[in-house]
């Protein structure tokens, strides 16, 4: 009886770690040199289009470019860069994005942002959406991320308060 | 010998390396002081301030409701934050709104009324008032909405200091707005005293605005 409430209990709390284990995890692709993390996308914005968001480590000696990304929940994605100049704030499309050797590359508010249009699957805060990276070397790594309400973007992208 | 002359040495060095350190302990205390812990009014706020306190100008702009909003009169009274953004904007504008909206819904309700949050569209062809009415509801649906021609409102901004919109067309048939980043806060003095540049977080916010709430300048 010892032994069977011992092992019970025992994988009780393995199956605790493991569930743990995947909770914290966040959602990462990994290539061979290329990691992505912190993907989130925003709730869509009166149901038109979203902001996704993310970091990409590359760990390789070489740069690589970001050259498109696409997700199957919108017809068309592009990428902008958010541009303060002069107590003024614009976007403006950019074609790609160098991810620098050893480096790391950022999408996050007031800097780059992969804008979401033309959606053609609705989602909600709470949600998981696939998206796919294309790298110009590395070529195609599927990532997957969480809608956050925007109220919840900062707290996510910076890990406090 | 040797030994005590390389004491001899050492002491001196080791002595500037106390009085710098002393130093810096006083410089990072000050400064710490300066943002955190001094009660004087302008040296405590997380915002930007302003060199020189920027009257409200007059001025009138439809609402959601399709009514006539006095900004001086209807703001009088009140804690204003003033922003000028489009609800096409993707992350800077509903950041910002989404940010005060959390920090005004956890003060209490008497703390809460006594601020106003308007948002001023520079985008007023794709902005109808009831698109603004819809995506500020996301929000909070306190905050007050105001639609104008682009010439008006951009008198407006440029009258208050700030830049004016510009349009910028996009490969794709479309375009984006560029648009002033700061929020302007109005204290109850019907001055703007700070500005809150994008980035700013909510715990900035939730930091400087019961003070505003108070904020008397000095007077």
């Amino acid at each position: 009886m010892m032994m069977k409430a011992h092992v019970v209990s025992l994988s009780l709390v393995v199956l605790a770690a493991v569930i743990a284990g995947c909770a914290s995890e966040r959602p990462q692709a990994t290539t061979t040199d290329i990691e992505v993390s912190g993907v989130y996308i925003t709730e869509p914005a009166m149901g038109e289009r979203a902001a996704m968001y993310f970091t990409v480590v590359n760990r390789a000696g070489t740069e690589d470019e970001l050259i498109a990304v696409s997700t199957p929940v919108a017809d068309v994605t592009e990428m902008h860069k958010t541009v303060q100049q002069g107590g003024t704030v614009r976007m403006e499309p950019v074609t790609s994005v160098t991810l620098p050797a050893n480096g790391e590359l950022s999408f996050a508010p007031g800097g780059y942002h992969v804008m979401l249009l033309a959606l053609l699957e609705a989602f909600a805060p709470g949600d998981w959406v696939d998206a796919t990276l294309h790298f110009r070397v590395a070529g195609e790594i599927a990532i997957r991320g969480e809608v956050l309400k925007y109220v919840d973007i900062e707290k996510a992208l910076t890990g406090s308060e | 010998m040797r030994r005590t002359n390389r004491v001899s040495q050492v002491q001196p060095r080791s002595t500037h390396w106390l009085v710098a350190a002393a130093c810096l302990c006083i410089v990072l205390l000050s400064s710490c002081g300066r943002e955190t812990e001094n009660e004087s009014t302008t040296d405590s706020y997380r915002g930007r301030l302003l060199p020189q306190p920027r009257e409200k100008v007059d001025f009138s702009l439809q609402d959601t409701q399709g009514a006539m909003f006095d900004f001086r009169e209807q703001t009088e009274g009140y804690v204003t934050l003033l922003f000028f953004g489009y609800t096409h904007c993707p992350d800077v504008c509903p950041i910002h709104m989404a940010n005060i909206a959390a920090v005004l819904n956890d003060f209490s309700f008497e703390l809460h009324q006594q601020f106003k949050v308007i948002f001023v569209t520079t985008d007023p062809e794709r902005d109808t008032p009831q698109r603004m009415r819809h995506w500020l509801d996301n929000f909070d649906p306190s905050f007050v909405g105001l639609w104008g021609t682009n010439d008006e409102v951009n008198e407006i901004a440029v009258s208050l200091g700030l830049p004016p919109s510009v349009i910028f067309e996009t490969e794709d048939g479309g375009y984006a707005v560029g648009h002033s980043a700061h929020v302007m806060v109005f204290t109850k003095d019907n001055l703007a005293h700070i500005l809150y540049p994008f980035g700013t977080r909510q715990a900035d916010w939730a930091h400087d605005l019961p003070g505003l709430a108070t904020e008397t300048w000095g007077e």
